[in-house]
């Protein structure tokens, strides 16, 4: 038999659903949906599923993701991120709340040097949640912070979602690289905003005020760090490496700093951290494999057609449309991970957003920003899972304060809905060639 | 528990690997980096492909573990059930479905891994098995895997009911 | 009642687009039975590489306008058909494309991708594209140049002295504007649809390749179609192809000239061009002879 739109559209929705709400992995939920299809519809075969699955890793730009997820890890095994929470604590730690400012200082500086957001989750939550709850902190506030400040990791460049979107949807990265640092840093600041509030609410403790050694101490311990954007940046925009090799060159410096310069990263430890890369990010790719699948179905049956056709005739306006954009990439992250969902969503909108002139940088930060929201927001929000999992708290514990941490970050997205040129200042300022 | 022991080397050989595999992905995309700005080495054209080759093996290698450790993300909605009974069906149920995929895997996948091996690489004309192949080994690993966690539950299941009796 | 499926990368206003519209209303118009076109755009179901995995395997799409390149994963000859500098000018392309010189190559792909030829259309010129000028050979010498995936068009640019580089095609942009490659080489739609003289406003016209773009069928799907409309089809597809070869070859030149009015590209000549077509002779008898097609591309040569 032919399927129509509407039945594909239902079954394949339909079943993803129902197999993620009985606790099948997202990355079989995606591929099994795909099954009756495949099986019903006589135009199509398993060998179909199979193929996007495969193709989708022959993928240039994806090789981004493990690179940056090895720099991250290295950062993490080598201790560098216990500098970086030190430097952290002396920058922010004497406010009201202090742990929990650290908590996101630390994840803005983690998110200059990598582009992944889980291993900021992971490295820093393993060290801070313990922490904040030894000095009182509510577990469900310390994870659900923990969570909420790591997805800057991907809006503060470098980010491999960045990577990812300027490679399929040809627009420069450095642009999008120095686009996403003020809204990231918005973010921060936002953050630290609630993380006050609640400091006041519960009376959490402040982690001390560092005198000037420990300042100097502090500063002089990350500094070698802090570098890594710089070299990351300036490879990109100074044209040694393309936005994928810079990646590696984020990794080999973190190597040289683990292995001889605080020598806290072994031969033999390297092993393990070779291996917990390749563990984690084909993790995360795998799931990308069958998305794809589900993807190009949805497309199979015209249903993304559709949706533009929708969004193009309701004639919304920048603002609108923009709106629109951000819930229908805000909707996808509660279910799948977001680079799928660039190269599923992020290619049928563009056309939408180039027709209600929103510029494509803009565009690219609106889907990105809103993607990130999708790290902590259930049911499939990976920086929620992990940061939960070390809190050893169930996800639906946490939901209430995750919701609470959002409302300010929402605001930031709203903010750049409204006044692009938020985004746009510092990429004309320094990359005005990308703007003719 | 002669095949957990078995099937536990092979997952810890396919540990190694996989740390090996992503270690080497390093090097072809350095390659591409070095001789671009010096004469040390020659431009060679097939770094790209090599490393998208070596990147498909880390992938799939990676999601054989992460069915034996049962490390693929899920979503926890529903928590565990108290009841051994309804806990052996809730689990029992997702292995069941993963073995289902798989093995369509390990099935169609053979005619997919000739297919990769009617084509020939661009640049280095190697014989697109190579990764194709990846494909029903996969799929059979899954199965083998997935089954095992099944027969595993199962056990346990019989072992809190003999206690109970 | 068939149904045939196309799939182009492009939205209605491209060459491609346009000519698969020609090619169904052409079959419609040939044949006596029922017989309908669903034609996907916009690269919904994948891009060209994807649908050469289709076409062999009978899924999905049954027809589709591609890049000779993109089938040479099976069948290694297939690139000989526009390598660079085969075609002299557009009268030789045009003729080579209106004879059945192609003919083994036809056969080989059928045979090892299982895929019909039913015509060719094409007409794009590729030129060298580049973030500063290049007027001669001395300043080709060592120009960092993005080729395309094909071992033939990195040993033909490197005949020329040139610097040929790996980059995928979805990092051209990006490495243009950062300055990892000085430039690439492409047709005139594609420096406009995907806006690379943002970064490489500079068009050297070395004229190096005229497209010659297979229009292509299913193995499966064509021997399951009725005689008739077999021979519907592959009526339609030569016409079609002479459509598409004309209307193509036109639309580049105006697209040149659409972004040269627009100041967004900078054309000129390449000094002494003779000199190119002799340096890469020797290349192009090599890759021909190691692929058995010597008689072929003397054949090309001679129309
Ligand atoms: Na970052
Ligand atoms: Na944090």
């Amino acid at each position: 038999m032919i399927i129509s739109t509407v039945m594909a559209c239902a079954i394949l929705v339909g079943g993803f659903i129902a197999l993620v709400l009985i606790r099948v992995p997202v990355a079989f939920a995606l591929g099994i949906a795909t099954l009756p299809i495949v099986v019903l519809d006589v135009r199509l075969t398993p060998f179909i599923v199979m193929d996007r699955m495969f193709q989708s890793y022959n993928s240039f730009i994806l090789l981004a993701v493990p690179f940056f997820l090895l720099a991250a890890n290295l950062m993490n095994s080598g201790k560098i991120t216990d500098r970086l929470i030190e430097l952290a604590r002396v920058l922010t730690g004497w406010m009201p709340g202090g742990l929990g400012h650290v908590n996101v200082a630390v994840s803005m500086l983690f998110a200059g040097i990598s582009g992944s957001s889980t291993a900021d989750a992971a490295g820093c939550g393993k060290i801070l949640i313990p922490a904040m709850v030894k000095e009182g902190y509510d577990t469900r506030f310390a994870v659900a912070i923990t969570a909420c400040s790591s997805v800057m990791g991907v809006i503060i460049p470098p980010s491999i979602l960045m990577v990812v979107w300027g490679g399929v949807m040809q627009i420069s990265v450095g642009a999008l690289f120095l686009a996403g640092a003020l809204p990231g840093l918005l973010i921060g600041l936002a953050l630290m905003g609630t993380v006050y509030g609640y400091a006041k609410v519960y009376g959490y403790p402040t982690a001390g005020r560092p005198d000037l050694g420990e300042f100097w101490r502090a500063f002089k311990g990350a500094a070698l760090a802090m570098l890594t954007p710089m070299l990351v940046i300036g490879g990109i925009v100074g044209g040694i490496v393309t936005p994928t090799e810079s990646a590696i060159i984020a990794a080999a410096y973190a190597l040289f700093l683990g292995m001889f310069v605080y020598r806290t990263v072994s031969v033999r430890d390297l092993g393990g951290i070779l291996y917990e890369t390749g563990r984690f990010a084909s993790i995360s790719l795998f799931a990308i494999g069958t998305a794809s699948a589900f993807g190009w179905m949805l497309a199979f049956f015209n249903v993304p057609r559709l949706i533009v056709d929708v969004m193009t005739s309701a004639h919304l306006g920048p603002f609108g449309t923009a709106l629109i954009i951000a819930f229908l990439f805000l909707f996808f992250g509660l279910f799948i991970d977001a680079i799928p969902t660039i190269i599923i969503l992020g290619t049928v909108l563009m056309p939408v957003a180039a027709a209600a002139d929103i510029h494509p940088v803009v565009f690219a930060i609106i889907g990105i920003v809103s993607l990130a929201f999708g790290l902590v927001t259930p049911p499939y929000g990976l920086c929620l899972l992990i940061s939960a999992a070390i809190g050893g708290v169930n996800v639906v514990q946490v939901l209430r304060d995750v919701v609470i941490i959002l409302i300010p970050m929402l605001v930031i997205l709203i903010l750049i809905i409204l006044f692009p040129e938020m985004v746009l200042w510092l990429p004309k300022a320094i990359m005005p060639d990308s703007f003719r | 528990m002669a095949v957990g022991y078995i099937l536990e080397t092979f997952c810890k050989a396919l540990r190694v690997l996989l740390g090996v595999l992503v270690g080497s992905l390093a090097i072809p995309v350095a390659m591409q980096v070095i001789s671009r700005y010096t004469d040390l080495i020659p431009v060679y054209l097939w770094t790209e492909e090599l490393s998208t080759f070596i990147f498909v093996w880390v992938v799939m290698i990676g999601s054989m573990v992460a069915v034996w450790d049962g490390t693929h993300f899920d979503v926890q909605v529903i928590p565990d059930a108290r009841n051994p009974l309804m806990l052996l069906i809730q689990k029992g149920v997702v292995l069941v479905l993963i073995a289902i995929f798989a093995l369509l895997f390990a099935w169609y996948g053979i005619d997919y891994a000739e297919f990769g091996g009617i084509q020939r690489s661009v640049m280095m004309r190697a014989n697109l098995m190579v990764t194709y192949i990846s494909v029903p080994i996969a799929g059979v690993v899954w199965t083998v895997f997935a089954l095992y966690r099944l027969y595993e539950l199962i056990a346990i299941y019989r072992n809190t009911k003999g206690a109970e009796a | 009642q068939t149904t045939l499926r196309g799939a182009s990368m492009f939205d209605n206003d491209h060459a491609f687009t346009k000519t698969m519209v020609r090619f169904a209303e052409l079959v419609e118009e040939n044949y006596d039975g029922e017989v309908e076109f669903d034609l996907r755009l916009n690269g919904e179901l994948g891009v060209e590489s994807d649908y050469v995995t289709y076409l062999n395997q009978g899924v999905a799409i049954d027809y589709t306008i591609m890049a000779p390149s993109n089938m040479a994963r099976f069948s290694p000859s297939i690139p000989l058909m526009d390598m660079p500098f085969l075609f002299r000018d557009l009268d030789h392309w045009n003729a080579v494309l209106s004879s059945d010189a192609l003919a083994p190559l036809e056969a080989e792909l059928l045979e090892t991708a299982d895929i019909v030829i039913l015509g060719y259309t094409g007409g794009g010129v590729r030129n060298l594209v580049s973030s500063e000028p290049i007027a001669n050979l001395d300043e080709l010498n060592g120009h960092r140049m993005r080729v395309m995936g094909a071992p033939i068009q990195a040993q033909i640019f490197a005949a020329l002295t040139a610097a040929p580089s790996a980059i995928s095609y979805s990092e051209v942009y990006n490495a243009i504007q950062t300055g990892v490659i000085a430039g690439f080489e492409n047709e005139a739609a594609s420096i406009q649809n995907l806006k690379f003289y943002e970064v490489a406003p500079y068009v050297t016209l070395t004229r190096h390749t005229i497209t010659v773009r297979p229009i292509v069928m299913s193995g499966k799907t064509y021997r399951d179609l009725p005689a008739d409309l077999q021979e519907a089809v592959m009526a339609a597809g030569s016409e079609a192809g002479a459509f598409g070869r004309a209307l193509e070859s036109g639309e580049d030149g105006e697209k040149l000239q659409e972004m040269i009015d627009a100041g967004q590209v900078f054309v000129n000549e390449f000094e002494g061009r003779e000199a190119l077509l002799e340096m890469v002779v020797p290349v192009q008898d090599a890759y021909a002879a190691e692929l058995g097609a010597t008689e072929l591309l003397e054949s090309i040569r001679g129309m």
